[in-house]
């Protein structure tokens, strides 16, 4: 189960700009409305730069280890 | 697991979200065996969750959002060897979940928004780490991150770096006072990139007196404010490697600084020059950059100066793990 970030973060933003136009740009409740947003797109970030797709060759070696594709000695 | 007679070394990695503490913490890791390294992300200690924050109006940068008592209580017990019950911040849900048991290993690394804010667990660091990035360059990597990865427009980015800007000011800012090393990541006044971006200086601010820190320097440490251009065919022509002396808040300090972009390959040349590296064999530091040119930040300063820190941090580990042996053994 992945999470739908860039829906999560469109979510959030709409929110953020939807209560900075009600209580003001300076306001406490814009800013944490924002941090909100950033929080969420360092996490998709920090999602993406670990999840790598791994290649066919790779996957297929994750579920066969022994297939002679994919055998590795440490010797 | 530690048995109680061995050292916890607590290292904090302070600064704002997205200033490249990832990267550092991945540096890190390719230096130390992962069973060493316990990774502490201190959002863990938020007191009110996503939807609180934004009903109060409290950023998650104010220390009103964040549970201090529980965080030094809990980083003291790592240190002295106890496992804890960390609560876990979700950020898929922006909710507070169980929380999970963590066993310290001999490194714990407490690493987020507010390492160096309270006292108690300032004190109880061995190694105080914080990247500060300047404005321009926070709003050129956002750019980059938000915009060209998830459609972002400019004035959004700008407005959430401008709404944050004053809890930052207030609460984030002022901790690197008390850093041992500060990485600052600044815009070069080189020419720009072709892709009209900005090139980076960075610069490794290092305070006097860390324990065990014996601090790295360029030719020779007596001979201070010092400039060397490289001039490599491959590098920045103006590629500029400076160490002097200064005064960082009120603290007598030395700085290293790396104007300018090179070639990966390059990063042999440049550490020749570097004395002091605490690197265990001759060419480490270099390798190590060209283990991972995909790391961001491998053709500036900023690359050079996270596997600096990393390694000027082993030796720090070594030193403190040697003195605990010492002592065991009288």
């Amino acid at each position: 189960m992945t999470t739908d970030y860039d829906k999560l973060i469109e979510q959030e933003k709409a929110e953020a700009k939807q209560i900075c136009s009600i209580n003001g740009d300076g306001s406490p409740q814009c800013a944490a409305a924002w941090d909100a947003v950033e929080e969420v797109q360092a996490a998709a970030s920090h999602v993406q730069s670990k999840e790598k797709k791994p290649n066919s060759l790779q996957s297929y070696c994750a579920d066969n280890p022994d297939a002679i594709e994919c055998r590795i000695y440490e010797d | 697991m530690v048995s109680k007679a061995d050292r916890v070394v607590l290292i904090g990695v302070g600064g704002d979200s997205g200033c490249g503490k990832s990267t550092f913490l991945r540096r890190l890791k390719d230096l130390f065996s992962k069973e060493l390294v316990t990774v502490i992300c201190l959002d863990d200690y938020h007191s009110l969750d996503r939807k609180q924050r934004k009903e109060t109006g409290i950023t998650a940068l104010d220390p009103r959002a964040n549970n201090f008592d529980l965080m030094a209580e809990q980083a003291a017990a790592l240190k002295s060897g106890q496992s804890i019950q960390k609560p876990i911040y979700n950020h898929e849900t922006g909710k507070i979940d169980p929380p999970e048991r963590i066993d310290p290993t001999p490194i714990v690394i407490l690493e987020g928004l507010h390492p160096f804010y309270d006292k108690r667990v300032r004190d109880l660091l061995d190694f105080k780490v914080y990247f500060d990035l300047s404005d321009p360059i926070k709003i050129q990597w956002k750019i980059q991150r938000d915009m060209a990865e998830r459609g972002h427009s400019y004035d959004d980015v700008i407005r959430a770096i401008e709404s944050r800007r004053p809890d930052f000011s207030a609460y984030i800012d002022p901790q690197k006072q008390h850093a041992d090393v500060v990485l600052q990541i600044l815009p070069s006044e080189l020419p720009e990139k072709k892709d009209g971006t900005k090139k980076i200086k960075a610069a490794m601010v290092q305070v006097e007196g860390i324990p065990n820190y014996d601090p790295p320097y360029l030719f020779d440490r007596a001979i201070s404010d010092v400039c060397w251009k490289p001039n490599f065919p491959n590098s920045d022509p103006e590629l500029t490697f400076c160490y002097g002396t200064t005064d960082y808040f009120g603290r007598p300090a030395s700085y290293l600084s790396i104007d300018g972009e090179f070639a990966p390959d390059d990063s042999p040349e440049l550490e020749q020059k570097l004395r002091n590296t605490s690197e265990t064999r001759f060419g480490e530091l270099a390798s190590l950059i060209l283990k991972h040119t995909d790391y961001p930040g491998s053709r500036d300063g900023t690359g050079f100066f996270q596997v600096l820190i990393g390694l000027k941090f082993r030796s720090i580990y070594e030193a403190l793990i040697a003195q605990s042996l010492a002592a065991a053994k009288v």
